[in-house]
């Protein structure tokens, strides 16, 4: 431990003080109800690691990989453009999944635009349950 | 296969009706006129959907275009700016016809 020279006192020699980590109530709510549903049966803990790691491998990277493709990839962006849901699966993107339809209760049909010198797009939130 | 009571190209005017509950109906395309450019698969209407009815009723989806400038009063945008959305066919009426 380092001792920092304070002149003429000294303040004793103690452990580094840490802020203690924080935990929100929702984590605390999420543990306990997540240990009372492996304590009940109604899923393993291995159950909840494997969807712990699929939920926090979601992100933007399955969307460049799709783009990045059609980039070098001219009949790939043709079929991308034609057929999208189709064409999504060959990067391994598969729209319907896990109900044939997408996810439970919701309608899933992805199609691509592409950008022209004359059309630009906007895809937006239609605010449509708002 | 669901027959489509509208084709591409058709002129379409959205209905004017309830926002209550679940329509996913734009409350800012009602009542505007919009041209057909797109057919969907026929499916379970959001009025049933959000009430867990996964069997509900069925129904084809058009995707319709606006004019920007024919859904916003004061629309400051280019002349040819669109605005593409989709509805359920119960929402639209051929244009021109009186709302029942």
């Amino acid at each position: 431990m380092t001792t920092i020279d304070h002149g003429d006192h000294d303040h004793g020699d103690h452990a580094p003080i840490q802020e203690a980590p924080q935990v929100d109530e929702f984590e605390v709510l999420e543990v306990a109800i997540r240990e009372l549903s492996i304590e009940h049966g109604l899923f393993s803990a291995e159950d909840h690691r494997r969807f712990s790691e699929w939920a926090q491998s979601i992100g933007p990277s399955g969307g460049s990989k799709l783009v990045a493709r059609a980039w070098v990839d001219p009949e790939f962006k043709q079929r991308l453009l034609a057929e999208g849901t189709e064409a999504c699966k060959e990067v391994g993107i598969d729209w319907s999944d896990p109900t044939g339809t997408g996810t439970p209760s919701d309608y899933a049909y992805f199609y691509v635009l592409e950008n022209t010198p004359e059309v630009h797009n906007v895809i937006v939130c239609t605010l449509c349950s708002c | 296969m669901t027959t489509t009571r509208f084709q591409l190209g058709d002129q379409v005017t959205v209905r004017e009706a309830t926002s209550l509950f679940h329509t996913r109906t734009q409350t800012f395309t009602r009542g505007h006129t919009g041209v057909v450019v797109e057919h969907r698969p026929a499916w379970v209407i959001p009025e049933d959907e959000a009430w867990g009815r996964e069997q509900g009723r069925t129904e084809p989806f058009y995707v319709v275009r606006f004019r920007q400038r024919d859904l916003w009063p004061g629309y400051t945008g280019f002349d040819g700016d669109t605005l593409e959305t989709e509805f359920s066919e119960r929402w639209l009426m051929p244009a021109g016809e009186k709302q029942t």
